[in-house]
């Protein structure tokens, strides 16, 4: 009979296995290629995907403190850096901070170069302000670092309009392993960078005041109180007199000290 | 007759064929996404600071945007235990230029590519993503007065050298003529005659010169 079977007629098994085993392997190459290619920068889904997640601003600024909240407090996770840390029981949870003051992105490097002893005397205070709204959350500063997940503060180069900056955020894995881990909004770890841009204002131990609340040299204190009450999870807030107001303001009445409205949000948060 | 007999073995691999590929691709797609957040402190917000500050100010039209991720190695040589990676959502946007008001170089390059922070994610299966409180999103063929300053980094990191822009109070879009900033937006600022915007940074940059 004619057929096409002389063409595999003589061919053992090992040459089917082999073709399949083949087969087998372009396909899973092609797939990982696939999603590669989705993957890739090339294929942007972007922007306000989870803007929505980031609640802050007109809550705050109506005064309904927990909606104020960056990030979920869980009860449950074990986190030495998580927000969590501060359950209703805790009375000395505190989230630690490590100061960055040796090599190219040391705190000394900072416009201002401010000293190390500025740097840390400042931040003591910060720290002071925002530990005196409750025992049960707070900032601590650490001169060892304990795990990966301790809060550093250091020098980065941003725009010169911004006086200081969260960044590097991370948060609770869920489920899987970190780095392919869920996403949940319990933070593990937030740095704060202060500017090193040749362009931007210098910082000091005082502040000096232009027109218009507008600062011609930051006060260290004030930066840094703002920045590490985003670390304890917290958006900024519409009141000027608070130091987690969006924008800098320079002068005695904004920034050092905590508001009531602060006061409330931290005790919400943190009951 | 065609010998169309397919053995168990045959079967197997065929099976395997098409379910392995599948099941990578369904477990690629189940990771779940990491979303960081960012905010930062905004400094000095007055057209003043803004216009000394910047390298350029162009007025033109977006014709590409990038996001990006950028890593840097933060060293910390008198603790490496301290050290560590970081990890950042960028959009590089890229403006075909009609009109300069504004350049220290004095190049006046047609096209200008800079950067500024982002919201959202990097990529279709929203693996990468980010929420900036202070990003704006730049869309292509939309014009806005630019102005834009160069990086100057001490650490020679990765943005070194780059223009930035702080866009939430840097970028006045354009429409019908006027002009507004998401932050001015923010204050309830009424948007300006494009003419009379152009003017106010004119007499800055005049102010600085004479300065």
């Amino acid at each position: 009979m004619s057929n096409d079977n002389s063409i595999r007629s003589g061919k053992s098994g090992l040459y089917y296995r082999m073709n399949a085993l083949l087969a087998a392997t372009a396909l899973v190459i092609a797939s990982f290629s696939a999603a590669t290619a989705v993957m890739s920068p090339s294929a942007p889904s972007f922007l306000a995907v989870r803007q929505a997640e980031a609640t802050h601003g007109t809550d705050c600024i109506t005064g309904v403190p927990v909606s104020c909240s960056w990030w979920e407090r869980s009860t449950s996770d074990v986190h030495r850096n998580e927000l969590s840390c501060a359950s209703s029981t805790s009375t000395t949870c505190k989230i630690p901070v490590y100061l960055v003051l040796s090599g190219s992105q040391s705190l000394t490097t900072i416009k201002g170069t401010p000293t190390s002893t500025t740097i840390t005397a400042q931040t003591g205070n910060a720290i002071t302000l925002l530990n005196s709204a409750t025992t049960k959350i707070g900032m601590l500063r650490t001169t060892t670092v304990n795990d990966i997940w301790d809060n550093k503060i250091y020098a980065a180069s941003m725009d010169s309009g911004k006086s200081g900056e969260v960044v590097n955020t991370k948060h609770h894995c869920s489920s899987g392993v970190y780095p392919f881990c869920g996403y949940d909004k319990h933070l593990i770890k937030a740095e704060i960078t202060l500017n090193s841009n040749t362009n931007a204002k210098p910082y000091a131990a005082t502040e000096s005041c232009g027109a218009n609340q507008v600062a011609n040299t930051y006060d260290l204190e004030k930066v840094l109180s703002h920045e590490m009450y985003h670390v304890m999870g917290f958006a900024h807030d519409g009141n000027s007199a608070s130091p987690i107001y969006y924008t800098y303001m320079c002068g005695s009445s904004y920034g050092y000290s905590l508001t009531s409205h602060d006061d409330a949000a931290i005790t919400a948060k943190y009951p | 007759m065609i010998e169309m007999t397919i053995t168990k073995k045959k079967k197997i691999g065929i099976s395997a064929a098409i379910a392995v590929p599948i099941a990578v691709f369904l477990i690629i797609a189940a990771i779940p996404s990491t979303t960081t957040y960012r905010s930062a402190q905004l400094g000095d917000t007055t057209l003043e600071f803004s216009v000394n500050t910047a390298e350029k100010i162009f007025e033109g039209k977006v014709v590409n945007v990038e996001v990006k991720q950028i890593d840097q190695f933060v060293e910390v040589p008198d603790n490496p235990e301290a050290s560590f990676l970081r990890q950042e959502l960028y959009q590089f946007v890229t403006v075909e230029v009609t009109k300069y008001l504004k350049d220290d170089t004095g190049e006046q390059p047609q096209q200008v590519t800079f950067y500024d922070d982002v919201s959202g994610c990097f990529d279709v299966l929203e693996k990468k993503c980010q929420v900036s409180e202070l990003a704006i999103e730049y869309k292509v063929g939309e014009k806005a007065v630019f102005i834009v300053e160069r990086i100057e980094d001490p650490a020679n990191g990765p943005l070194d050298g780059l223009l930035t822009t702080l866009g939430y109070v840097e970028t006045h879009k354009i429409v019908d003529d006027k002009t507004q900033s998401e932050f001015e937006k923010s204050q309830d600022k009424q948007p300006k005659k494009l003419a009379d915007f152009e003017k106010e940074m004119k007499d800055i940059v005049d102010k600085e010169a004479k300065a």
